[in-house]
């Protein structure tokens, strides 16, 4: 029996990081990318790009080592950060300092998925999280800046930049648009939404397929805080302090024995699908994707009335 | 002796691998033991429970269907098969395959056999020589790299004519019903047609075999009985033999066997009676080959079909309330924009979604295809003249009449007309 791959991997990176600790971080990204799925999603989380860029880079180095050495495997990498561009200059200022650099280091993949009439293996997507200063103009300037680059920018809105999303021209840029329902601008806040907008598309898709039980624990992930190496089975698990391990004196193997010994069904994974989907349902998502909740939501009630019966 | 069979195709869900499952029953029923890995785009699968498969099942033989966007895919298993352990043997075959340079060899370290031949007969002969400790003995239908890295060629072979030699798949339980929710059915290989773009009639020199009738029926009756209720013929063209094929329909009719059935075909292969039998045995999608709306482009293609008789095909279909798919190519010899858009009116114009196979694709040069070696005659200029040798041109070209950035404005405009965004299940 082969076990399950890892598909995501969220890594919440600190404002400031012990060298250390982030070269055992490293270490442990690298072992754990044998255990990641052959097409798998690393997220990145930061609050800024430019304190955290030397530390994106260097786990987009070791993953591009990865994906060298390993033809089948394919990665998503994206790289969450926040933004306040106002000007064409700092929007170029972006570009020239921090996308360009991410991008030249993955163009062997984009020569090799050409030479193999492919996709890329290694896609790169900025998360880009802009405060509430930013006016949709800017931001479009910076997607479509951005989109030039063949790279596939993604927006975070909270209840303070909701109203970029409304801005016709905003959504139809981003690749996709995560959402969060309160102010903070943390990166471990931002990571739980990501997740749970993942876990939303994810509940709506097996519920379009009708052959997955909605009990089903949600895709194997991990989530990592680079801040104090704690490492976390689901968001859930994150969000209760209810850590697997940590990444100090343990190697990847170790760390995946463990994910593998504790037992998902332990969690209550019905009912975390459902929180998350009413957790959207006061969000500024699309008609068409409020109406899909409401059959999700609808669809929990029935489970309930039957397991009570 | 153990063989692992692997059936990549990470950009489409997991469907049966039917070839590998034939693959896999011959072998059986000559004692060897098998294991089929499909890896699709839903397929939970890591490096490490890769390495922990190959260390368990302790394969000496490993095969992988291979396809011109897997290339990647197969080099990366091969590599890795061959780490952990170097004395496996590792085969490529498939569409890729048949007709790939033996050159390639340069660039594939760790490919030991290409199979130019009916699978079937082919790994079986290099299964027996493995099994024999002489690998590179008493082969044939298949190139192949020496321990010494000299590669060699080896005569084809025939596969059977009659497929009821083959075991099937289904009735020897090779697949696993319970991830099943339709089966792939092959009823007949090959296609005697002469279409200038396929791999197809050159892959089985332009004949055609069939499965009899009683055996075709004892494989439905099977499936059912597993609970399968939906049904996916991959032949070439399911309606070849008529007779055969309203006799198949007769049979379902008579047992009351309740299936849905996916089939595809050419338009001048279907006639009021078979689409009326269709629909009453269960066929609920047609898929029809139109390539090209253009009469011109299409004479030249050797299709042998115009485009009044594709309108009349879809005609008879729709009338029986069947949904029909059309498979639609550009970028296509002598093809110019205007054509092209034309394709695309055509479509819409009859009622046909755009969605699923009915998004179109730009044509692809393959290995084997008479186009692949008489490109330069249809003018047609490769846009990469660095690509390795196990590549075909594939869609880097552009035509006297079609240019690159045409290519893309098309490719454009097929999908702001599709329903589901381009994405097609058949290539």
């Amino acid at each position: 029996m082969i076990k399950p791959a890892i598909h995501k991997i969220y890594v919440v990176l600190a404002k400031q990081q012990n060298k250390t600790d982030f070269e055992l971080l490293c270490r442990m990204l690298s072992g754990l990318f044998s255990y990641v799925n052959l097409t798998s999603n690393l997220y990145l989380v930061a609050d800024s790009l430019p304190e955290s860029m030397p530390r994106v880079e260097r786990i987009q180095k070791d993953a591009g080592k990865f994906l060298k050495t390993n033809l089948f495997s394919r990665l998503y990498l994206h790289f969450v950060h926040s933004v306040s561009p106002e000007t064409t200059k700092e929007i170029d200022y972006y570009l020239d300092y921090y996308y360009q650099p991410l991008k030249r280091a993955a163009g062997e993949f984009d020569r090799e998925g050409l030479i193999h009439q492919e996709v890329p293996r290694l896609i790169l997507l900025p998360v880009i999280a802009p405060d509430h200063r930013v006016a949709s103009a800017s931001l479009i300037g910076l997607f479509n800046a951005v989109k030039s680059m063949f790279m596939l920018p993604c927006l975070y809105l909270d209840k303070t930049t909701y109203f970029l999303s409304k801005d016709k021209d905003v959504p139809t840029r981003a690749e996709k648009i995560y959402f969060g329902n309160g102010h903070s601008r943390e990166p471990a806040e931002i990571a739980c939404n990501l997740f749970y907008q993942d876990l939303l598309d994810e509940s709506l898709s097996n519920l379009a397929s009708k052959t997955v039980s909605m009990s089903v624990p949600c895709p194997a992930s991990l989530i990592v805080s680079a801040g104090d190496g704690q490492v976390y089975c689901c968001m859930d698990a994150f969000r209760k302090d209810e850590s697997l391990t940590d990444i100090f004196g343990k190697s990847a193997d170790e760390l995946m024995e463990i994910y593998y010994k504790y037992n998902h069904s332990k969690r209550n994974c019905l009912r975390c699908r459902r929180q998350t989907a009413e957790f959207f349902t006061g969000l500024p998502v699309s008609e068409t994707k409020k109406k899909h909740i409401g059959k999700l939501l609808s669809h929990f009630e029935t489970s309930r009335g039957v397991s009570v019966r | 002796m153990n063989i692992l069979l692997i059936e990549i195709n990470p950009f489409a869900p997991k469907m049966t691998p039917i070839s590998l499952g034939y693959i896999a029953a011959f072998l059986e029923s000559k004692g060897f033991r098998t294991k089929i890995l499909i890896v699709g785009q839903d397929t939970s699968l890591s490096r490490s429970g890769f390495h922990k498969l190959i260390t368990d099942f302790q394969p000496a033989l490993v095969g992988l269907t291979a396809y011109q966007r897997t290339m990647l895919y197969v080099k990366g298993f091969a590599n890795l098969v061959k780490s952990i352990d170097n004395n496996i043997k590792v085969a490529i075959g498939g569409p890729q395959a048949t007709f790939m340079p033996s050159h390639a060899f340069n660039e594939l370290p760790d490919i030991d056999y290409i199979c130019r031949s009916s699978g079937e007969i082919t790994l079986l002969r290099v299964a027996r020589a493995i099994k024999n400790r002489t690998p590179f003995s008493d082969l044939a239908g298949v190139s192949y790299k020496d321990d010494q890295g000299a590669v060699f060629d080896t005569p084809q072979i025939e596969g059977f004519t009659d497929l009821d030699d083959y075991p099937s798949p289904y009735l020897n339980d090779i697949f696993d019903y319970s991830c099943m929710n339709e089966a792939v059915m092959l009823t007949s290989r090959g296609c005697p047609y002469h279409c200038i773009y396929c791999y197809t009639p050159h892959a089985f020199n332009h004949k055609i075999t069939f499965h009899s009738v009683d055996r075709v029926m004892e494989e439905i009756r099977w499936i059912t009985q597993k609970g399968i209720k939906r049904l996916w013929f991959a032949d070439p063209n399911i309606s070849c033999k008529p007779t055969r094929l309203i006799e198949i329909f007769d049979r379902i009719l008579t047992h009351g066997i309740e299936v849905k059935m996916w089939v595809q075909t050419r338009v001048d292969l279907v006639t009021p009676e078979l689409m009326k039998k269709m629909k009453r045995a269960g066929v609920g999608v047609i898929a029809f080959g139109l390539e090209s709306a253009s009469d011109r482009v299409l004479t030249r293609l050797g299709k042998q079909i115009n485009t009044e008789q594709v309108a009349r095909a879809i005609r008879l279909a729709q009338n029986q309330c069947i949904d029909v798919e059309l498979f639609t190519l550009f970028g296509l010899p002598y093809e110019t924009f205007e054509d092209a858009v034309k394709t695309l009116e055509f479509v819409k114009k009859n009622n046909v979604k755009i969605t699923g196979n009915s998004n179109s694709q730009q044509m692809q040069i393959y290995f084997g295809t008479h186009l692949a070696k008489h490109y330069t005659d249809y003018n047609i200029r490769p846009l990469n003249n660095k690509q390795p040798a196990y590549m075909s041109i594939g869609s880097q070209y552009e035509t006297q009449w079609f240019g690159i950035d045409e290519l893309q404005k098309i490719q454009s405009m097929w999908r702001a007309n599709s329903l589901d965004g381009g994405k097609r299940i058949v290539s």
